[in-house]
């Protein structure tokens, strides 16, 4: 079967929706005084054997298959990833969840025929190929892998997976063979798969306990604050910790075991406006540590700001339908280039010819204004005070994560990649990704966005002004909160973006006072859209998220200072049509 | 289900009706006819809806989510309108709390291990009238009632909150589908529609919930070594053993004054296994131990030897010869009897909900639907047959409604269905059958008075298969308990089965016996094709081996037990298929566990 490489069914790639976690400024203060994170050591022996028993499954798979059938195999790897998570959730004073889960998820990658031509190779047709088969083989697996390090049921499991996926991929590498003798010859001949050193690397295994019930009275109590507010009618206050242990081995030698922790609290409310719209705000926090959590005056302040931006949006009148110039504010900028341009510099989308490959014959030519450099590096932890969550020593296919240059002055430099080459650009730059389970694919990790021009933000707004009065409209716009977006990159749709603006101010001309809007989306094409940027401020800052592709949902970062774009087109959003709630909140206490 | 006596004040009457069903059943089995033991129903207070009246028992008082539902739901009542749109006629507020334990082994180590709690409420509200309401003309089909989770915690206010939200949703959406369902009526003609919902006396009934009180740790000790058993046997593939343990407490408050508190509790241990036969065709089998509390499931010893005798059924069954297609009579014992009666026949003795176009074909009250030797009897409330306990049934119902038995067929004649209070063609009034959503029997007892026992069955069974010029007739002894199926199939006249793999009735263990020296063999791959109701009218059952079994009944929501009882069955012009000729290969490599 090999990887979900074989074929991308998805046709959306989506960046950003669902939750969000915003970094505050200061999260480090005084923490959570009484938790303590513990770095558990476990005893060695029982820590090697989840590790020692997919070392020895893969040696006798690769000394057994190597030859058993029709096309040789050249490539095996096993990624096992142990994911524990808590979630408790509370909403109007009153606990709604309080789960804990635990799961061992396989991923098996094997590979037939030789680099430059394997079993993943993509299958042209009509049709997709069928959905990518993520683990050993493609029906079962997932869940099932043993939680316990017992080592004759773990070499069970991977001898029944391996097993599967190597008659997969047999099958799946005379398809392609003969898909390739059928079909035009491909606009991109690079080889299926590049060389990559091998790494060995070991993290002792860490374990955050957490104060569970102290978290429920925090949550409690925060959660009791939307009771101030009567026009918001749904709202929660979750805290959430998820720690994964991955262990990797493969045929190249391989050998990784390490962590990957986050905790985060995050708020959300919803309210109906008059006109039935449902305005519904995120705010959150995800730090690596239990120390970085934020203390109860903290959260309380963001559920406040929070409670209150709801409501005033609720309130606002509905934004019309607008092209004219706009400020991304950081956050926004930052999901802005994550759709725009992220999504179309992921490697693998270079060469797949269900692709609209916006950038494949760009390199070396200018995309966006000179003064605009972008690059991706998941190797910084943090952007200043703030944690970037896209952050990773090695990524999903046991590469060292690098930083990557993508626009240097305007001009395109190279692309995210995994370990699937394209024309140009032979290696891995670590950019591998997927969710625990899922088939890595390129992806983004901590994008930033940088501009050699840039002024004072208040100078940003006058430009903006000006600009709106250059174009004869009444106003120009200030985006400051997205919830997401989404981008199209494939050719059978058309090739656009959109992204989900919560609040939208207008500026007007006429020095009328800023007036906040509710309910448009951003749309447009990239290519236009990246050329239009004017100028950028001095406030640099970092929208934190959970990005989710055809390999699945992964935490990325994307940074940016607050841009002003000459031209941007939105429309209205689909409204929900609920009429506000007929009664008034139930009387408490009663 | 069980009531606290501090708090059932009715449970006199109660245990009236449960000793009347008792020799219901016991006179039915022996042939002797007992008179129907109706359920007097005398209920005592509210035509109020609202908790906290002078009337409210203790038990009332202390429950803050009984409380919460019942202020929010007279609140509903009272209020809750639209200004062109009438207030709902009819409201009921369902809150189930449940807490659940998964396990699940395979060889040898544990592979998930969960405790879940959750908290999802039901409520339906009605606009219009009995006659025609939200729910008629397939308006309400799915909609009619809306579910969504509520707080954990007992908390007044956050209840209320989250009750008000989903009481919002609900009118709104109920008054959409009556504007549908009226105007759908313009157009269309419908001769006898039934109404939309009937009458039924409020009952108050406060129970006490229940708590999941399995111990983890030693259960995952013990499913942790039931999926050890495994590693015995090296022709066993894939393997795995599921632990799944639950506690239900499920309060209903209705605008006619009902109130019930009930409280159930639930435990099963699926094991399923498949191995491969030289050709590569896959042999899975499973075995299922249902009981209504975890104490009460088979001790370690027993559940490891019936594993033990799985894994040589199923290694059997990778040596047998591969089954051939037939028609003819089949011979369903035991197990397999249970499956087989719990498969065809609650679609023949249940009422469906009128989705406004007719739904129940030829189906008539006094026409026979099986052979005239078999009569069916449900009855929810009893709890033993002939020593041996019953999945529990219930006293009341989904909806509130006191559960009464029923003589649903006798001498092969459909005399009346299991009802809800959604009115049907066969039916106008809930006999308090309502689980989860639709009707369902409780506890069914299929039953012969043709005299013949089992050995006279296998000697029909071969005299049968010689008239009809066949060299050999088949015996199916095991099916795929229906617990590892898909469990969704409802479709009513013409069900299709295909064996193997996540099948709805998957035979597992079928023999061929010769008919002229009667010689039996075991057979591999034999898959059902057809069975239709119209087999139910030859059905012929033995009168000597009437047994208990726990089979898996899904309902409109979801899947739940039930136990039924019945003797092993002869069916004839059964149509079975050869096994699919696609199969895997076998493995390259032996599990590295066998290879040492």
């Amino acid at each position: 079967m090999g990887a979900g490489i074989l074929s991308v069914a998805l046709s959306l790639s989506l960046g950003f929706v669902g939750a969000i976690w915003v970094a505050p400024t200061a999260c480090a203060e005084d923490g959570a005084a009484s938790d303590s994170a513990t770095a558990e050591p476990e005893n060695a022996e029982s820590k090697s054997i989840v590790l020692t028993a997919m070392e020895a499954e893969l040696e006798r798979s690769m000394r057994k298959l190597k030859n058993a059938a029709a096309a040789p195999l050249y490539y095996l790897s096993y990624s096992v990833y142990d994911v524990q998570t808590l979630d408790l959730g509370a909403s109007y004073g009153a606990l709604g969840y309080d789960d804990d889960s635990r799961s061992r998820n396989l991923y098996v990658e094997l590979r037939v025929g030789d680099k430059t031509l394997d079993n993943t190779h993509q299958f042209r047709s009509q049709a997709p190929a069928g959905s990518p088969l993520a683990f050993g083989r493609g029906y079962s697996g997932g869940g099932s892998f043993p939680l316990e390090d017992d080592r004759d049921a773990i070499r069970t499991r991977l001898w029944d997976a391996t097993d599967g996926a190597f008659k997969q991929a047999q099958i799946d590498y005379m398809r392609v063979k003969t898909n390739r003798d059928v079909r035009v010859a491909e606009e991109d001949a690079s080889s299926d798969f590049s060389a990559a050193t091998a790494v060995v690397h070991s993290e002792p295994a860490s374990r955050i306990e957490v104060d569970r019930k102290l978290w429920a009275d925090r949550l409690r109590k925060a959660s009791a604050i939307f009771k101030e507010f009567a026009e918001i009618n749904d709202s929660s206050v979750t805290f959430n910790v998820e720690q994964v242990r991955r262990f990797l081995v493969n045929s190249e030698g391989s050998r990784i075991e390490d962590n990957r922790d986050s905790l985060r609290i995050t708020a959300e409310a919803s309210a109906i406006a008059k006109d039935g719209m449902v305005v519904r705000l995120y705010d959150g926090i995800e730090v690596p540590r239990q120390a970085d959590l934020p203390s109860q005056e903290k959260i309380e302040e963001m559920v406040r700001k929070l409670a209150r931006a709801v409501v005033d949006l609720r309130n606002a009148p509905p934004a019309q339908p607008f092209v004219g110039p706009a400020i991304l504010n950081s956050k926004a900028a930052g999901v802005f280039f994550h759709e725009v341009l992220g999504h179309r510099v992921e490697g693998h989308r270079q060469k797949d010819e269900t692709e609209g490959r916006t950038f494949a014959q760009k390199v070396g030519e200018q995309i966006m204004p000179a003064f605009m450099s972008v690059c991706d590096d998941p190797t910084c932890t943090s952007f200043g005070a703030k944690p970037l969550v896209g952050w990773y020593r090695f990524d999903n296919e046991g590469v060292p994560a690098q930083r990557v240059q993508l626009v240097e002055r305007g001009v395109l430099k190279g692309f995210l990649m995994g370990r699937s080459p394209i024309r140009n650009f032979e290696s891995s730059n670590g950019h591998g990704r997927g969710a625990p389970g899922a088939s890595p694919v390129a992806r983004q990790g901590n994008l930033i966005i940088d501009s050699a021009k840039r002024v004072p933000y208040g100078k940003l707004k006058a430009m903006l002004i000006q600009e709106a009065k250059a174009q004869r409209k009444p106003y120009g716009l200030i985006i400051d909160e997205i919830a997401g977006g989404f981008t199209i990159t494939q050719t059978f749709q058309p090739q656009s973006y959109s992204l989900l603006p919560l609040r939208v101010t207008r500026v007007y001309v006429d020095g009328r006072p800023d007036e906040l809007t509710r309910g448009v989306n951003i749309v447009g094409t990239p290519l236009s859209s990246l050329e239009k940027i004017v100028c950028a401020a001095r406030d640099d800052d970092t929208f934190n998220g959970r990005c989710g592709a055809e390999s699945g949902w992964v935490p990325v970062s994307a940074t940016a200072p607050s841009l002003l774009v000459k031209n941007i087109e939105l429309e209205k959003e689909y409204k929900q049509q609920d009429q506000p709630p007929i009664l008034p909140p139930p009387a408490e206490g009663k | 289900m069980f009531f606290d006596s501090r708090y059932f004040r009715r449970r006199s009457v109660l245990t009236g009706v449960l000793a009347g069903s008792v020799s219901l059943v016991a006179g039915l089995l022996a042939s002797v006819s007992v008179g129907l033991a109706q359920a007097p129903l005398a209920v005592d207070s509210p035509a109020s809806a609202a908790l906290g009246a002078a009337s409210a028992s203790e038990g009332e008082r202390s429950d803050v989510v009984l409380k919460a539902m019942g202020d929010e739901l007279a609140r509903t009542m009272k209020s809750l309108k639209l200004p062109a749109y009438p207030l709902p006629y009819f409201g009921s507020f369902d809150v189930t709390d449940e807490q659940s334990m998964q396990i699940t082994a395979s060889f040898g180590a544990l592979s998930s291990r969960d405790v879940l709690r959750s908290r999802q409420s039901d409520i339906t509200l009605r606009v219009g009238d009995k006659r025609l309401d939200n729910s008629s003309m397939g308006a309400g089909l799915g909609m009619l009632s809306q579910r969504g989770s509520l707080v954990l915690e007992d908390n007044y206010d956050a209840l209320r909150r989250d009750l008000w939200m989903q009481a919002d949703r609900t009118y709104k959406q109920a008054v959409e589908s009556l504007t549908s369902a009226k105007a759908q009526l313009k157009y269309v003609n419908i001769e006898d529609r039934p109404d939309s919902f009937s009458d039924a006396k409020p009952v108050v009934s406060i129970g006490k919930g229940v708590t999941m009180d399995a111990d983890l740790e030693q259960w995952s000790k013990r499913i942790r070594a039931l999926s050890s058993v495994f590693k015995e046997f090296r022709t066993i593939r894939e393997s795995s053993v599921v632990l799944n343990v639950r506690a239900r407490t499920k309060r209903l408050v209705n605008s006619e004054g009902t109130i019930v508190k009930t409280g159930e509790t639930g435990a099963l241990v699926f094991v399923s296994a498949a191995a491969q036969s030289k050709d590569g065709m896959t042999i899975s089998d499973g075995e299922v131990f249902a009981a209504d509390k975890d104490s009460e499931l088979p001790s370690q010893e027993a559940m490891e030897s019936s594993i033990r005798r799985l894994c040589q059924r199923i290694e059997a069954m990778t040596a047998a010869p591969r089954a051939a297609d037939y028609q003819g009579p089949v011979l369903f014992e035991k197990q397999a009897a249970g499956e087989l009666v719990a498969t065809l026949l609650p679609s023949v003795v249940c009422a469906r909900g009128d989705t406004g176009f007719g739904s129940e074909e030829e189906q008539k009250l006094g026409k026979p639907v099986l052979a005239s030797s078999i009569s069916v009897l449900d009855d929810p409330i009893v709890k033993s047959y002939k020593g041996k306990t019953l999945k529990s049934g219930w006293s009341i119902d989904y909806e509130g409604v006191e559960a009464r038995p029923l003589r649903l067929v006798e001498k092969g004649v459909l005399k009346e269905v299991c009802s809800t209070r959604t009115p049907s063609q066969l039916s106008k009034v809930s006999n308090g059958h309502n689980r989860g959503g639709s009707a369902s029997p409780g506890h069914l007892f299929l039953s012969s008075d043709a005299g013949v026992g089992l050995s006279g069955l296998r000697q029909k069974l071969i005299e049968d298969g010689k008239k009809e010029g066949l060299d050999s007739v088949l015996i199916v002894r095991r099916t795929m308990p229906s617990f590892l199926g898909s469990g969704s199939s409802r479709t009513l006249d013409l069900i299709r089965f295909i064996g193997g793999r996540g099948s709805v009735f998957g035979p597992s263990v079928v023999y061929k016996v010769d008919v002229k020296t009667g010689k039996e063999e075991l057979i591999r791959g034999a898959r059902i094709k057809t069975i239709s109701k119209k087999n139910l009218l030859t059905m012929q059952a033995a009168s000597d081996d009437a047994d208990v079994y726990a089979v898996s009944y899904p309902t409109d929501r979801s899947a739940t037990t039930i136990g039924l009882v019945t003797p092993s069955v002869l069916l004839s012009d059964v149509e079975f298929a050869k096994p699919q000729r696609t199969t895997e290969l076998p493995p390259y490599l032996e599990n590295p566990y066998f290879e040492k």
